[in-house]
């Protein structure tokens, strides 16, 4: 028994349909934790040098932290992790919900997805038994569907993951979706998923997770929740959760419109929480052991459609930045990507990919597959997905992700798709705020915001300032991604300020270890040169032409609080210089040998050294 | 005499009030022994929260007379007497008597009071007896 454990990792072979269980040893606890800092290492180490993603080679990694499932507030991420089909790269995408506590339950803290199926199987786990099952039933179903189906078939008291048919079809930004509206989303982990025939893991455990010190635990939960219940952002953040941040992207200038054409947006007053409160609230919902219950289900009524969220990731993403009208489209626009098992950021930026491109002539109506693909046309949109999702027609193309697909357009078409690394930018435009860009360019799955998340700093350091911003990024760098290894949710630190010490406590506490802050950096960067090392193996050439914004941002911003903005190729060449120096990496940004030494990984320098990626 | 006050449709389901009373009743990491009950109900969107409200229906079922009500006014079954016929489990119209692997015999809120102040949404309160 190890603390803050469930003691096991489950592998699972489903083309031989072996399943395995292996302890988790002191030493992998110890030193490596869990969550994505085991995904990142199992990644490196077990992955054959160059596999193609949607072969029966690549694996995917689903993992707890240590304190994952436990009393402590927000215990509630866990991570999937595998060589993502849309990025070639390390891709995490962690979702919150109740699953991770069931997994710890049943005694098991990582799964371990390896082979492919023949047919469509699914993943039963019931404490000690575990079965891979005919999953024929359920395959061309919704994700949503498909979970309510399988409660009813399995049990109310069964936690469920599941595929869409985006992720059945390969769509190359296919989502894991779980408990009606939490999604691990970013990077097309359910593409892989599909290529395994791995439609759905249900899992259901009775086991207690065991922890160091209970009474300890209790005492320090409960002295956080009061002093949460106190704090000032407190009663606004968890009625209005992340939609609450959409007036205040609007006003400084960071929400995408139409694209990324504009950054503000005129009918903000339909689309924010407050509205979306006044339209469609049913419930406030929140994950395991959360004091914030952030997330909002709605209905619409004018779409008789039940919907989690929107998130503002979505209200950006599916809203102005397809220039919709209100809130309710976005709401259905939401419940179909989340029943297609479709990622709401890289499915908006599809589709207004696909609508700049005919707004600009560059695509017809007849190229659209008969779309008339106009701003805000909600109908268009709603068939385009469809047609993603199903591979058919001009939606082949699409499914192969925004900047794949205008590979395959030509035509210059590229410097329309605002991404990094081939991940679609997130719902902060970055014309006018360097760290935030530069937190784009450099998080190690590509354009995504949770990694670190910069604009306040911007804000206050200056909006066309590069100074310190690397080191402001590499801080961030640090903390943010120690949440998904502990397996908690980053908003309690993030929007109520509950002080990063308590969460060492917390660990502390659980597990029974005596672990620092220093301590616990010092390995967040051993894990961040990991994944670096990943990219670095798996992508030839790897290096600072990875690190680029996308195009658009070298555009003159027309209009709006960030009017005239635009970003040099001096300002990105000093943002990168000034990071890859806080990282003591190369100029080229690739992790020198020496540094990889010094933070522990000497056997991933010698691995690129033999492979002739980095020097000696 | 208080009691604990539900308002249902204010809870999250967070669980938090079952990872507390597992804790502090027997000091384990789990929802799943608690004194409370929640159950999600979708796509139609809300929670049931089952609690033992002290409306006494269950203590007459008891064949043992193994029920009785504490100086808290909590009900209370004694160990001791439980011969586990589970006729009071089936009686409670809250459905708010439990049954778990913590416990030999089934057990229903002691009005510990410990969930109440790590219900955030405030689905959970102390409220004067009338
Ligand atoms: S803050 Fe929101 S996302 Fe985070 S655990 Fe709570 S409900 Fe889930
Ligand atoms: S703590 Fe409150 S909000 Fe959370 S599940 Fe219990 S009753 Fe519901
Ligand atoms: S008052 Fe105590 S026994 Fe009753 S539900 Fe709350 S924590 Fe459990």
């Amino acid at each position: 028994m190890i603390n803050g454990y469930g003691g096991s990792i489950l592998r699972v072979d489903l083309s031989t349909r072996l399943v395995k269980r292996e302890p988790v040893t002191p030493e992998l606890a110890h030193d490596w934790l869990g969550g994505r800092a085991w995904i990142a290492k199992y990644m490196y180490d077990e992955l054959p040098a160059g596999v193609d993603p949607l072969s029966a080679a690549n694996k995917v990694f689903v993992a707890t932290g240590p304190l994952s499932g436990t009393l402590w507030p927000s215990s509630a991420k866990i991570v999937w992790g595998t060589k993502s089909p849309l990025t070639g790269g390390y891709i995490d995408s962690n979702m919150g919900g109740l699953i991770m506590a069931e997994l710890k339950y049943a005694g098991l803290d990582m799964i371990i997805l390896e082979g492919a199926s023949e047919t469509p199987v699914y993943l039963c786990i019931d404490d000690e038994k575990v079965e891979i099952r005919d999953a024929s039933g359920y395959w061309g179903k919704g994700s949503v569907d498909t979970e309510y189906a399988m409660k009813r078939d399995l049990g109310e008291d069964f936690q469920i993951a599941t595929i869409g048919p985006a992720g059945e079809n390969l769509v190359k930004f296919a989502c894991i979706t779980h408990d009606v509206g939490r999604q691990a989303g970013r990077g097309g982990t359910a593409a892989v998923l599909g290529s395994k025939k791995l439609k759905a893991i249900a899992v259901r455990g009775t086991k207690p997770i065991p922890v160091a010190d209970i009474g300890g635990l209790q005492k320090h939960t409960t002295s956080i929740i009061d002093a949460i219940r106190k704090k000032a952002f407190f009663p606004t953040f968890s009625k209005y959760g992340t939609t609450d941040v959409t007036d205040w992207c609007d006003s400084v200038g960071v929400i995408p419109v139409n694209n990324f054409q504009h950054a503000q947006y005129p009918k903000k007053d339909r689309i924010n929480g407050k509205y979306m409160r006044e339209q469609m609230y049913v419930r406030d919902k929140g994950c395991y052991a959360c004091p914030l219950g952030c997330s909002t289900y709605t209905y619409s009524k004018k779409y008789d459609v039940y919907v989690e969220g929107p998130e503002y990731e979505t209200i950006g993403l599916m809203g102005s930045n397809l220039g919709m009208d209100s809130i309710e489209e976005i709401a259905v626009l939401n419940a179909d990507v989340d029943n297609l098992g479709m990622d709401s950021i890289s499915s908006g930026s599809a589709v207004a990919f696909a609508m700049e491109l005919y707004q600009r002539g560059i695509l017809t109506r007849e190229d659209l597959g008969g779309l008339e693909m106009t701003w805000g046309n909600v109908q268009a949109a709603r068939a385009f997905l469809k047609l993603i999702a199903a591979r058919e027609g001009i939606g082949a193309t699409f499914a192969e992700g925004a900047l794949a697909a205008a590979r395959m357009i030509g035509k210059d078409t590229e410097k329309y798709v605002v991404q990094v690394k081939g991940l679609d930018y997130s719902a902060y435009d970055t014309h006018a705020a360097p760290a935030m860009m530069l937190a784009y360019m450099t998080s190690d799955i590509g354009a995504q915001h949770t990694r670190a998340w910069a604009i306040v700093q911007d804000i206050t350091m200056g909006r066309s300032s590069t100074e310190g911003k690397g080191q402001v990024v590499y801080d961030l760098q640090h903390l943010r991604p120690l949440m998904e290894v502990l397996g908690v949710c980053r908003f309690p630190w993030l929007e109520v300020k509950v002080d990063w010490e308590d969460y060492v406590k917390a660990l502390n506490l659980v597990t029974g270890q005596h672990y620092t802050t220093e301590e616990l950096f010092a390995f967040s960067e051993k894990v961040w040169n990991l994944t670096r090392a990943f990219w670095t193996r798996e992508v030839e050439g790897f290096g600072r032409a990875y690190d680029q914004p996308p195009a658009k941002m070298y555009v003159e911003m027309p209009d709006g609080p960030t009017k005239g903005a635009k970003v040099t190729q001096d300002m990105v060449d000093q943002l990168l210089d000034g990071y890859y120096k806080a990282y003591h990496w190369d100029q080229n940004g690739l992790p020198t040998a020496q540094r990889l030494r010094e933070v522990g990984l000497g056997y991933v320098a010698d691995d690129l050294i033999q492979r002739g990626r980095i020097a000696d | 005499m208080k009691h604990i006050d539900v308002k249902p449709e204010k809870c999250t389901g967070c669980r938090l009030c079952q990872l507390t009373c597992s804790a502090q009743n027997f000091r384990l990491n789990t929802h799943k022994s608690a004194r409370i009950g929640i159950v999600p109900r979708f796509p139609e969107g809300y929670f049931e929260v089952h609690l033992c409200n002290q409306c006494g229906v269950c203590l007459p079922t008891c064949p043992v007379g193994a029920i009785s009500v504490d100086a808290a006014g909590a009900y209370v079954i004694d160990d001791s007497m439980c011969i586990d016929c589970g006729a009071c489990v089936d009686s409670c119209p809250q459905q708010a008597i439990f049954r778990s692997p913590a416990s030999l015999h089934p057990y229903m809120c002691n009005l510990c009071g410990a969930c109440v102040p790590n219900c955030t949404s405030q689905a959970l309160t102390w409220e004067e007896d009338q």
